[in-house]
């Protein structure tokens, strides 16, 4: 795992969380309009309005989960996203985060939701998607071509010094929202992640890399 | 609440069994052009003499030469006057590394195969039998410009390589063995050269320093860099298998005498007795710097030639005497400095060295802890890879041609004729 021991990619694992609080913090002290029908928590009993409206916040994090057979089996996941309910039942929003399914990567995301109910408990469906930018320098990787010497009868994997050039992501799930109280809420979600990371290396050698991958994931949501 | 459960249970189960990943490479590189295995097995045939273009192993019996063509073939030169040697006949065997002939039986391989060759009749030499699938996959040598493209086994032999666009999914598997260069099977030691024209039914033939091919007796070895294969040529006709011997790791040459088997590997020699052939026994070791290294024994000294740089490991390049006087603890008697020693062969006092850039050095090992104040001879301009002295003619192969030099006179070595390597 070359990003555990890659302490520049480490400091910007570290910075870029570290803006990522600040950024939640501050929004959450906003002061936002609250419309909708109230009801009652299934969770506390409090009364409360039914589900968001206006601005949200999703913070959520968990794992990539995929066959043992994968180089990574579960990498983990973690993405903030901010956005508004276009309608009661629907929202948009855009997502940042860090990701490590082969060296770290920013993903950027436009995440749209739709809550089947207009309650404090709804199931909702999930669709987020965009680009993945990468955070290390270096994303060296072992290439599949094998080399072999001059003159001699040894074969060897070839190490490939590839350059991560990021690459797109698709995710559709679902998932429970349960709110505690007027602001607060959690999250769990179940999704696809299919995931296209590039890699360039010297000629005209390049790598794809097709990440299929159940995620599961939990979070926080608020207003 | 029950729908909320049932459904997305199931969609969990489908979405985890198609959760693999798939890394794909794309690059311009050597792709594998296949033969099957059923036209490999059909393929063998001789054919008119043709020239020189990529010699490998160089082997002897019975004033004929025989130069194995890299995984193409093998030449048969007539030799009956070194002077005029005439190349008579190319056999196709699709890739051919090595060779070893016992009376009129010539064994080699043809990738994966061991094939026996009736070579009674060189106007008419045919199949005899093979053993299928018994030796390591091999491929030929490749454009060391461009990556390489991973080969399918199960669609044959790779038969040559073509440069072009390859796209291929990574993933772990096992990698064939590459016969490159001259560091590949071959032969035995015996030295029991009869005269006459044509094959004998009787005796050994002789190989080079290099070889991985040995015969003794009945039984014909081959090793790879870390197995030993060994068949029963009771039945001449008939080879089969009898075991795989596990003999460490980056085995180079094998060297038989007598009753003793010397394994020359990229950081030593190892000695096995096979008086049970089908069991060797592990006599003992003599460690070295890491490189290349053909080995010799004459007697009870063996002279190891080690080579350094590129993918042989340290820059040593020497030539080691061991005493093997003590079989189970063989002792260095003295390492002389070489430029970059290929192969090497001995004939009583005299040892000939193919001693890369520097030339073809001869030597008078009378005193083998004075070897290099008693050189008796140095050809600079000949790059050899291999020798073997027969007979007072030493035959060399390099990388321009067969030379044959006289050396009824030490002093006075003088070379008989050439075959030149097509351009």
């Amino acid at each position: 795992m070359r990003y555990y021991n890659n302490p520049s990619a480490m400091k910007k694992i570290s910075l870029f969380l570290i803006a990522i609080l600040f950024m939640a913090s501050g929004l959450n002290a906003q002061t936002l309009i609250k419309i909708g029908e109230e009801t009652k928590s299934i969770t506390t009993g409090k009364r409360m309005k039914s589900g968001f409206d206006g601005y949200f916040n999703i913070t959520d994090m968990g794992l990539m989960i995929g066959s043992t057979d994968n180089s990574r089996v579960a990498p983990f996941s973690f993405i903030t996203t901010n956005g508004l309910h276009l309608t009661e039942q629907f929202s948009a929003g855009l997502g940042v985060g860090v990701e490590f399914p082969a060296g770290s990567y920013m993903p950027i995301v436009i995440d749209l939701r739709y809550y089947i109910r207009n309650t404090a408990f709804s199931p909702f469906l999930s669709i987020y998607g965009g680009y993945a930018l990468p955070l290390d320098d270096d994303n060296g990787y072992y290439g599949g071509s094998t080399a072999w010497d001059t003159d001699g009868l040894d074969s060897y994997y070839e190490y490939t010094p590839y350059e991560a050039q990021g690459g797109f992501i698709l995710n559709p799930g679902f998932g429970i929202r349960s709110l505690v109280g007027d602001d607060f809420g959690v999250i769990f979600s179940v999704g696809y992640r299919f995931q296209r990371l590039y890699y360039k290396a010297d000629k005209d050698r390049q790598m794809i890399a097709d990440y299929n991958r159940l995620t599961l994931k939990v979070g926080i949501t608020f207003r | 609440m029950k729908k909320y459960i049932i459904y997305p249970t199931i969609l969990v189960i489908a979405l985890i069994s198609s959760c693999e990943d798939r890394v794909t490479e794309i690059f311009t590189g050597n792709s594998p052009i296949y033969m099957s295995y059923e036209d490999l097995r059909q393929s063998i045939k001789q054919v008119e003499a043709r020239d020189l273009d990529d010699p490998g192993k160089l082997y002897f019996k019975d004033n004929y030469i025989f130069i194995v063509e890299e995984m193409q073939g093998l030449h048969i030169i007539d030799n009956a006057e070194p002077r005029n040697p005439v190349n008579i006949s190319f056999i196709e065997i699709p890739g051919i590394a090595d060779l070893a002939v016992k009376g009129n039986i010539l064994y080699t391989d043809s990738y994966i195969d061991l094939v026996a060759l009736d070579i009674s009749d060189l106007s008419n030499i045919h199949e005899l039998s093979r053993v299928e699938n018994i030796l390591p996959y091999t491929i030929p040598r490749f454009n060391e410009q461009y990556p390489v493209a991973m080969v399918d086994e199960d669609k044959g032999v790779v038969a040559e390589w073509e440069i072009k666009k390859v796209k291929q999914k990574i993933e772990n598997s096992y990698y064939p063995v590459y016969r490159g260069g001259w560091n590949v099977m071959a032969e035995d030691s015996g030295g029991k050269v009869s005269g006459g024209g044509g094959v004998s039914a009787n005796g050994i033939g002789v190989g080079g320093s290099m070889a991985r091919f040995g015969i003794s007796e009945n039984t014909l070895f081959a090793i790879d860099n870390t197995t030993l294969h060994i068949f029963s040529i009771s039945d001449g006709e008939n080879p089969e298998f009898r075991n795989d011997f596990s003999v460490g790791w980056g085995i180079e040459t094998l060297f038989i005498l007598g009753k003793n088997m010397f394994l020359g590997s990229q950081n030593g020699m190892r000695i096995y007795d096979i008086s049970v052939p089908n069991s060797p026994m592990y006599i003992s070791d003599f460690w070295h710097a890491t490189g290349c290294d053909p080995v010799v024994v004459q007697d009870d000294l063996a002279y190891i030639t080690l080579r350094g740089g590129n993918t042989c490991g340290n820059e040593v390049n020497q030539l080691i005497v061991v005493s093997i006087k003590e079989i189970a603890e063989p002792e260095e008697l003295k390492a002389y400095p070489m430029e970059g020693p290929y192969g090497l062969g001995i004939d009583g006092s005299t040892l000939f060295i193919c001693d890369g850039d520097a030339g073809l050095k001869v030597f008078d090992v009378t005193d083998p802890l004075a070897i290099t104040d008693h050189q008796l001879a140095i050809f600079p301009d000949i790059f050899g890879y291999d020798v073997i002295p027969v007979k007072d003619v030493l035959l060399m192969i390099g990388d321009d041609g067969l030379y044959q030099y006289d050396y009824s006179d030490v002093t006075d070595i003088k070379l008989l004729s050439k075959i030149e390597v097509r351009n």
